[in-house]
């Protein structure tokens, strides 16, 4: 498979699962984590040697898209946006930190992953 | 798996290895660190009781508690994967066994971590006997020493398990700073997250606890329950190192 498609594929997985745990109402650290531990692990499987930026890139890419769901279609999120100000500001920060640290979980998934995997000769893109 | 195999490993890490020498440097610049929290903690003694002088144990413990998981990276993340990138594991292996290998080289910085813990406990029952009056608590001394070794212990079994999975120094090292940095952003989550339970840091802190005030009673148990999760905390991460080497290809 392709690594494009691998990648898209894993944006897809993340974004369905980003959804799910929103509409469980479960906690949005628990929900990024265990969404980054899956989708890591998945574009480590499907892509393999080197995998650990593609599943950074695409994790950070997913959540990046359903936050900005989250404000433009959730009554939440817009009235955040209608207040806008420096507590907007503060509230991005935090996420997006939040979201680098997701995307790092997911790539040290990867990492391990792939390499807990038998037969790496036959993986690689 | 086989004893003499462990032993063998351990004491050509000790007495023959590369590392060995290095590995002993920076136990001796912690102690030397311990040794200089606690030469100059005159300045913070307002911080604790006048009565019960100053806690050479405790402010030991909280210099192992935050400079020893650094300490623990810069000696064992290259453990195994130094022998994977110049291809001399496979002299190795071909000799013993693959979790014999593993488990020498943790024995081997778990023996030189533990007896960092000697000599720092010791430098501060010297402290402690020095300061005269009532303030030379052995107790404490002993809890210091078990559960720094502990401590260490679980941050060695993380290391040795990127360094296992790793095929070169290099992503080693990244990869454990990377892990180091993901058990620091589960620790700051705060009391009431569940990810606390997955970092060393927690057992360890609550661990200091025990050192301000010894449980007496029921009280026990909490110690034991205490050493037995930092054990299985090592034990978990020993287990996945043992099933790397098993599965990838050297």
């Amino acid at each position: 498979m392709k690594t494009r498609n691998s990648l898209l594929i894993g944006i897809v997985i993340g974004l369905v699962l980003f959804g799910f745990f929103e509409y469980l109402g479960l906690d949005q650290t628990y929900g990024g984590i265990i969404g980054a531990l899956i989708v890591g692990t998945l574009i480590s499987k499907t892509i393999g040697k080197g995998s650990e930026k593609y599943a950074f890139f695409s994790i950070f890419t997913y959540n990046l898209i359903g936050w900005i769901l989250v404000f433009l279609l959730t009554p939440d999120g817009k009235i955040a946006l209608q207040y806008g100000g420096i507590a907007l500001s503060a509230l991005v920060g935090i996420l997006l930190i939040m979201v680098f640290f997701y995307s790092i979980i997911g790539s040290f998934a990867a990492f391990v992953a792939f390499n807990l995997s038998r037969n790496k000769e036959g993986q690689g893109s | 798996m086989n004893f003499s195999e462990i032993q063998i490993i351990g004491e050509d890490e000790i007495f023959k290895g590369s590392k060995s020498k290095y590995v002993w440097l920076f136990g001796g610049i912690f102690i030397f660190l311990c040794f200089l929290a606690m030469h100059y903690s005159t300045y913070i003694s307002f911080l604790f009781p006048i009565s019960e002088g100053i806690p050479y144990s405790l402010i030991s413990y909280i210099v192992v508690l935050s400079i020893g998981p650094f300490i623990t990276l810069i000696t064992s993340f290259d453990i195994v994967s130094s022998e994977i990138e110049t291809g001399s594991v496979r002299y190795i292996i071909s000799k013993v066994h693959r979790s014999s290998f593993i488990l020498g080289k943790f024995f081997f910085l778990f023996l030189v971590f533990i007896s960092v813990s000697t000599g720092i406990a010791l430098m501060s029952l010297i402290y402690q006997y020095s300061e005269g009056s009532n303030a030379f608590q052995l107790k404490n001394i002993v809890l210091f020493w078990i559960f720094s070794s502990l401590y260490l212990g679980c941050f060695i079994s993380i290391f040795l398990f990127i360094s296992t999975l790793s095929v070169n120094n290099k992503i080693s090292f990244t990869m454990s700073a990377v892990f180091l940095g993901i058990l620091i952003f589960f620790f700051l989550q705060g009391h009431d997250n569940y990810l606390k339970y997955l970092t060393p840091f927690f057992y360890g802190v609550k661990n200091m606890e025990f050192m301000k005030n010894f449980p007496v009673g029921a009280g026990y148990l909490t110690v034991f329950e205490s050493l037995f999760s930092m054990f299985l905390y090592m034990l978990v991460f020993l287990s996945m190192s043992l099933l790397a080497i098993k599965r990838r290809d050297l």
